[in-house]
């Protein structure tokens, strides 16, 4: 009992961190688009992207924003739809930034 | 934690806060928790060993989570390493890989504490199975070498009891062994019943192993213990020394008879001779018959066979008379010679042995048993061990 009771402590410890780090996450999102649309070819910067959406989409679910960790999990599956597809042209990277947008309004308020 | 099993967890992650989670439930349980940030910090740090449980992400930098299954699993660890994939990807073909690559169990992401608990009892359930497995291994290990140990110590026993080359008077004795395994159920000897009379003979007890090589021991003590007996017996049958092989082996048979709870049985070649005149009885007991070697090299197999030992109640066996002279030999062998196969599986065969101890007429008693055992070993080939004990007992007049 004890354990899990350190363990929630923990959880909401941990959970309030994510709240607090979330707006540097959308904005490292946001500069890894960015980095994609300057370079529409480069691999690395897409990648740098997928990882970005796929950790956002793993630790938001886990902390209980489910919304948030899904529309993550959504543009994920997009990209690498995308990029089995053979790369993202300039059109992919636009409909990318849109699909994006809606994340920014997500942010869920902190906990006190 | 609801195992005694440690478990020395790795926790396999390019994100903090997902690290820190999942460390904070782990620790929560018990667990050792130490952290990678990728999958070649992470491989680096299982070979190190002492990890018994990796939960790893499927999306990192440097090596993902895949390709670290794959490189844990090439990996040789002391115990085993339960890999736990976490995962957002669900689709058949993905986890199927993943299987592949080594992966246990999957977590999906995101993932609740209450699923991650259940997928951790089972991880340790598998992880507590292997260890008692391990430890069994061990153990039995330790009973292998320690068998095999006295195996060896049995066999250089059951070499130790086997008889000196020699001569008694105008009769000398040679002999060829080679044991199937450590120890078998071949055994051989002769020895004085007076200064007329010699006692020989050659059994095999069926099967091999321990058992046959107990009972082997068990029937060269009693036959040697008889010497008196045998005399006494020669003595009752006024000097005729097949009737007196023929009573001496009617008693070993009931003697094997009282033996319980054991399905041995063993074949014998039982002989007696006469050193003055050459004269020789020989009994068998379902063995394969005895070869005379005429000095010419004429070779005639004697007998036609008899009852092994320890079959029926009251088994009656006959006595062959042979007389020998100058230069006649007997050979006596157990059915590890003619059975000895080649590499496809052919039989050294009772044809090829006579052909080739009548060839071997002209040589010494020595070579001609050396000439067999070299014939043996090149028919066995590169088959590794004899499938069955090989014995010869020699016995040349002179």
């Amino acid at each position: 009992m004890i354990a899990n009771q350190l363990f929630f402590e923990k959880f909401n410890q941990l959970k309030n961190d994510f709240l607090a780090q979330l707006p540097l996450r959308l904005k490292a999102i946001d500069a890894a688009l960015q980095a994609c649309r300057k370079l529409p070819g480069d691999e690395a910067r897409q990648q740098d992207l997928h990882r970005l959406l796929h950790s956002l989409g793993g630790t938001a679910g886990s902390f209980g924003f489910v919304q948030l960790g899904l529309d993550a999990q959504k543009i994920e599956t997009e990209l690498a739809a995308l990029t089995q597809r053979g790369g993202w042209n300039e059109h992919d990277i636009a409909q990318i930034a849109q699909a994006l947008a809606p994340l920014k309004l997500e942010i869920p308020v902190r906990q006190p | 934690m609801d195992t005694a099993l440690p478990i020395y967890a790795l926790l396999v992650d390019d994100d903090p806060m997902i690290l820190a989670l999942l460390s904070a439930f782990l620790e929560s349980k018990g667990y050792s928790v130490i952290e990678a940030h990728d999958g070649q910090a992470a491989l680096e740090l299982i070979a190190q060993g002492g990890i018994n449980l990796v939960v790893t992400d499927w999306v990192m930098p440097c090596m993902d989570g895949l390709d670290l299954c794959r490189a844990v699993r090439q990996q040789q660890h002391a115990s085993y390493v339960y890999l736990i994939m976490l995962t957002s990807n669900s689709q058949e073909n993905a986890l199927v890989a993943a299987m592949e690559a080594g992966v246990d169990d999957f977590l999906g992401k995101p993932f609740s504490p209450a699923e991650l608990g259940a997928r951790l009892h089972a991880a340790e359930r598998v992880l507590a199975l292997e260890a008692g497995l391990e430890k069994r291994n061990c153990k039995l290990a330790e009973a292998y070498s320690q068998l095999s140990r006295e195996l060896e110590l049995a066999k250089a026993m059951q070499l130790g009891m086997l008889p000196k080359r020699a001569d008694f008077g105008r009769v000398r004795f040679d002999w060829m062994f080679e044991a199937s395994s450590y120890v078998g159920g071949d055994m051989f000897d002769y020895f004085s019943i007076d200064d007329q009379y010699l006692c020989f003979y050659v059994i095999d007890v069926s099967g091999h192993g321990v058992s046959a090589a107990m009972m082997a021991f068990s029937v060269q003590h009693l036959l040697l213990s008889s010497a008196q007996q045998i005399a006494e017996t020669i003595a009752s049958q006024s000097g005729d020394i097949g009737l007196a092989a023929e009573v001496m082996m009617a008693g070993y048979n009931r003697h094997f008879m009282k033996l319980k709870d054991t399905s041995l049985y063993l074949t014998m070649i039982y002989g007696l001779i006469d050193t003055a005149t050459g004269q020789v009885a020989l009994v068998q007991a379902g063995h394969p018959p005895p070869l005379l070697v005429l000095g010419s090299g004429t070779v005639t197999p004697i007998g036609d066979g008899g009852l092994p030992l320890g079959i029926l109640q009251n088994a009656a066996y006959e006595a062959h008379l042979v007389q020998l002279a100058p230069g006649f030999r007997l050979f006596l062998y157990s059915d590890g010679i003619t059975e000895c196969s080649d590499v496809e599986g052919k039989e050294f065969g009772q044809q090829r042995l006579e052909d080739l101890l009548g060839r071997q007429q002209g040589l010494p008693l020595a070579d001609a048993k050396a000439e067999l055992g070299r014939a043996l070993f090149l028919w066995k080939g590169a088959t590794g061990a004899f499938n069955d004990d090989v014995t010869l007992l020699a016995l040349e007049y002179r």
